[in-house]
């Protein structure tokens, strides 16, 4: 499809240059005129634009600058005229650079989300993928040498057609950031490409002179190209809208986890209403003489635990003692000038309840008659122990699992890394 | 032997996450469904096939989870599977070219066009791109019992914040297996096997009668489970709970000990995708020029170090069938030395992916096939059972409550919550209250643009809420897909609930992402109230 796009683009370019070839040379021979200008603009402004882009911005400056021109057509000598020209392709070519650093940074990083860290391998593709790159070392050199090639055929041909390279560039990079690679040498590459043909493209525009109409010509053609292949780029393909993650969604909160029997997650937020409250509560300065505290509550066995956090997070990782018991996390604050156990405890949100998961086989639990219910119709019969196991020998539960899984110790016949499709371990190599 | 001594249950759990890409080609993780199809599915099928007709009776249990049903039915994913099989098949009589000078590879090369050139003739020929009715027929004909899963393989334990967004999961599971298979699922595997007592109530509402769980999930049961994960136990609700053994998972699952490591099985990481010429190949490679694999492989696992040896076909199918005996033999021990000591059946419970058998372990689905035959035909103590069946024939269970667990690694809930990837509950929990929010806002809304846009927020809701976004951030493989996809899910979510809220619903906006998560086409929002 971008070729397409490109083809089009080229081919409605040379309409375009004629048409503004004619136009400029009317503009610049005589004091604007009202009507041609207008016309002009108006064509540029009424199309519509698909997204808010410097190109809007750009039509409704060509759209303001003859208007100027045309009012103080009296009073503005011929110089005032080439000054506004070189100011307006200045302009044009900054938003142009800007437009092309933005959807690189897009492209490269992903600033919002905390930074990846090396992992294991894991299914399906982590070896493949260190693979690939390794094999991709070669490829982007040959590339590299090809887009070189490119640029500078590029810069062999006129100062008007490298802009327009640099309007298509953009274009067709706000389709690609929605895209995947499975290569982040691969995205390099094209921001290290696209960077540059840019810069290419810059100095070219700032180094040669040109004359009145050829920047007049550059600036007319530009907005036209970039309405044209936004008008294209409606008709012929899907939106694709970039949505990022809300830092927070302004409301109090506190929320807990378990990730193992021994390590819960909690989660909060306080809301700017709430904090407000707060400081007109307790002062202005609150959160600057308080510190956050966790206290981690035991429901099962009846006891508290403080822990002093700090402002920076929003999360935490609580180590427990006792799998198997209920827990809630309470969030509050404490005085930093005040000794730990005097500080008075400000409550802010109390979170869910959560069970720790049990880690160990309950077998010293088990009762004399052991419960049985039936799965169809829910009736319960009890079976003493000496009924269920069947060998006399075995008088025990130990016994019996020592039997069933043929082991010394049950308590370490099995580990949990689990061999699942989760597991880095469950690759065979 | 008697082969009611004992029983052995393997279940295969089919699982990939929802990736439709109208709007571009170029999306390589689109390319695990079309392996899964030529390498897993269409293996497997072709193996029932043949012990049907050879009128060998077998049972098994398998997952095939909604997000999978719904692209196996995705018309254009059908369309897009037979232009892959269409390229290998191009690039296979290349192959067979360019392999010429060497007898064994040129065998390979010609080995690999005729099943690729099979895949395309049994998928668009025999079942007429509709590889689902094939599994809907081995289950009709009582060979295979299909069981469900979370509607998008949302992991329940974390999920359970907010309830109702675990009963929405467990729902629309079972609609969507109703929709396919025409009767209510027996059972349900819990998305990565994760447990949470409290979710009984809402498989018992939805006709759920079991789960299966990870080995632990029964063993640290309270109380305490009298036959180990060699007997079920039944909640206090009244589900269920099948747990994995352990012995015979790792013969299969061990990369030390396990089966698919064996020298003479295909070697994975040896594809042409990565060995021949960068332009020979960069047709049938990833558009953006990165390498990737083919498929086509010639290479056997050979040993740990050094240099590979070429596949041989029939080296590799012996091995199978030797491995195939093994594990054969080792349950026949097994159950018959827990029959001395329980006075029910035992049985043992043998859940993998179904992906292992094929895709990762080439020899894996004909592995099975001769071990089912064997079990049919060789004197053995146990026969192969559905979880189903064992309720039917054995209904007194022991009360238990199964451990909160899963069968990640390490057994809880580390894979889908640790610091790579705990950004992201907040959001889902929060997009999970605004959806219960609107339900309730919105109660039974007649058909209409309002009633679109709440039912695409359940779609974008439960989208964002798979698993393996999570899964794949922590294992580190293709990260940035993955964050991507729950920031969509999660952004078109936030914007239509601020359209539906301010009363300003874009129809365009709403069309146009429908047409992109194409999924649950019967969703009805109110499972949210």
């Amino acid at each position: 499809m971008s070729k397409k796009l490109t083809k089009d683009i080229a081919s409605e370019e040379e309409k375009i240059e004629e048409k503004a070839v004619k136009k400029v040379a009317k503009k610049v021979s005589k004091t604007p005129v009202k009507s041609a200008d207008t016309k002009a603009t108006k064509k540029a402004t009424t199309k519509k634009a698909v997204e808010k882009t410097d190109a809007k911005k750009d039509a409704k400056e060509a759209k303001v600058t003859p208007k100027k021109a045309v009012t103080k057509k009296e009073k503005v000598s011929k110089k005032d005229d080439k000054k506004e020209v070189e100011k307006e392709t200045k302009k044009v070519t900054k938003k142009v650079s800007k437009t092309t650093k933005a959807l690189e940074k897009e492209e490269v990083k992903d600033t919002s989300l905390p930074e990846e860290k090396p992992k294991k391998r894991g299914r399906p593709r982590k070896v493949a993928l260190t693979e690939e790159i390794k094999e991709t070392k070669k490829e982007p050199e040959k590339i590299k040498e090809e887009k070189t090639k490119t640029t500078k055929k590029a810069s062999a041909k006129k100062t008007t057609k490298i802009a327009k390279k640099d309007d298509a560039e953009p274009k067709a990079k706000a389709k690609k950031v929605t895209k995947t690679t499975t290569s982040k040498k691969a995205t390099t590459k094209k921001a290290t490409s696209a960077s540059t043909k840019k810069k290419t493209a810059t100095k070219k525009s700032s180094t040669k002179k040109t004359s009145e109409t050829s920047k007049d010509k550059r600036t007319i053609r530009f907005v036209k190209t970039l309405s044209l292949s936004k008008q294209y780029l409606k008709k012929n393909t899907a939106i694709l809208e970039y949505f990022d993650l809300p830092y927070r969604y302004n409301e109090t909160t506190v929320k807990v986890l378990a990730q193992t029997p021994k390590v819960l997650f909690v989660y909060w937020d306080i809301s700017d209403h709430d904090r407000d409250q707060y400081k007109l509560n307790y002062g202005e300065d609150f959160f600057d003489t308080t510190y956050p505290v966790l206290l981690v509550k035991n429901e099962t066995k009846g006891y508290v635990e403080e822990i002093p956090i700090n402002d920076f997070a929003n999360s935490w990782y609580i180590h427990i003692s006792d799998p198997r018991s209920t827990y809630s996390i309470e969030l509050g604050r404490k005085y930093k000038n005040m000794p730990k156990f005097e500080s008075p405890y400000i409550y802010i949100k109390e979170s869910n309840e959560i069970i720790a998961p049990n880690d160990h086989v309950l077998l010293e639990e088990i009762k004399p008659k052991i419960k049985y219910k039936n799965a169809k119709t829910n009736e319960v019969i009890f079976k003493n122990i000496s009924n269920v196991i069947k060998d006399g020998k075995i008088l025990d539960f130990y016994s019996l699992y020592q039997v069933l899984y043929n082991v010394e110790d049950i308590n370490e016949f099995f580990t949990l890394n689990n061999p699942s499709s989760g597991n880095p371990t469950s690759t065979f190599k | 032997m008697n082969k009611n001594t004992g029983y052995v249950s393997f279940i295969l759990h089919a699982h990939l996450p929802f990736i439709h890409h109208p709007e571009s080609e170029d999306y390589l993780e689109e390319q695990w469904l079309y392996e899964a199809i030529s390498e897993t599915y269409i293996p497997l099928l072709l193996n029932f096939q043949k012990l049907e007709e050879e009128k060998v009776k077998f049972r098994l249990t398998m997952t095939l989870t909604p997000p999978l049903l719904y692209m196996l039915d995705n018309k254009l994913l059908q369309k897009r599977y037979i232009k892959y099989l269409k390229k290998h098949i191009e690039l296979c009589e290349k192959e067979v070219k360019r392999t010429s000078y060497d007898a064994r590879l040129n065998e390979l090369s010609k080995y690999y066009l005729a099943r690729y050139t099979n895949d395309l003739h049994v998928f668009k020929d025999v079942y007429k791109c509709n590889l689902i009715s094939g599994f809907k027929h081995f289950q009709d004909a009582g060979f295979l019992e299909i069981i469900t899963c979370g509607a998008t393989h949302g992991y329940f334990p974390i999920l359970y914040v907010n309830p109702n967004t675990v009963r929405a999961q467990i729902g629309v599971g079972v609609q969507t297996y109703r929709k396919y298979f025409g009767r209510n699922p027996r059972g349900i595997w819990l998305p990565e096997c994760g447990y949470v007592p409290e979710a009984d109530k809402y498989l018992k509402e939805f006709g759920i009668e079991y789960v299966i769980t990870e080995s632990h999930g029964i063993l640290y049961a309270d109380p305490a489970p009298v036959y180990g994960t060699f007997a079920p136990i039944i909640s206090p609700t009244g589900i269920c709970a099948f747990g994995r053994d352990i012995e015979s998972s790792k013969q299969v699952w061990s990369s030390i000990i396990g089966y698919p490591g064996d020298y003479n099985y295909r070697e994975y990481y040896r594809d042409i995708g990565y060995d021949v010429d960068y332009d020979y190949i960069k047709p049938y490679i990833a558009k953006n020029g990165v390498r990737v694999h083919t498929g086509i492989k010639y290479y056997r696992i050979t040993s740990k170090f050094g240099e590979k040896d070429y596949y041989n076909l029939q080296w590799a199918k012996d091995t199978a069938e030797r491995q195939a005996g093994h594990f054969f033999d080792c349950r026949i021990k097994q159950i018959g030395d827990l029959a001395k000591v329980m006075d029910t059946p035992p049985i043992v419970v043998c859940p993998y992916d179904a992906e292992l058998y094929g895709h990762w372990w080439y020899e894996g689905p004909y592995w099975l096939y001769i071990l089912f035959k064997k079990i049919y035909y060789d004197d053995c103590n146990f026969s192969l059972i559905t979880p189903g069946d064992y309720i039917d024939r054995h209904p007194y269970i022991q009360e238990s409550t199964p451990c909160r667990s899963s069968w990640g690694a390490n057994g809880y809930s580390e894979v889908w919550l640790n610091q790579s990837n705990d950004y992201a509950h907040r959001h889902l929990h929060k997009a999970g209250d605004r959806m219960v929010e609107l339900a309730n806002l919105y109660p039974n809304e007649k058909d209409g643009l309002r009633k679109d846009a709440l039912n695409q927020c359940a779609r974008e809701l439960l989208l964002a809420q798979s698993s393996d976004w999570l899964f794949i951030i922590t294992n580190g493989t293709m990260v940035d897909y993955a964050k991507k996809r729950i920031k969509e899910h999660i952004g078109r979510f936030t914007k239509l609930y601020y359209q539906i809220k301010n009363d300003k619903i874009d129809k365009d906006f709403v069309k146009g992402i429908y047409a992109q998560d194409l999924i649950f086409d019967n969703i009805d929002y109110n499972i949210y109230r």
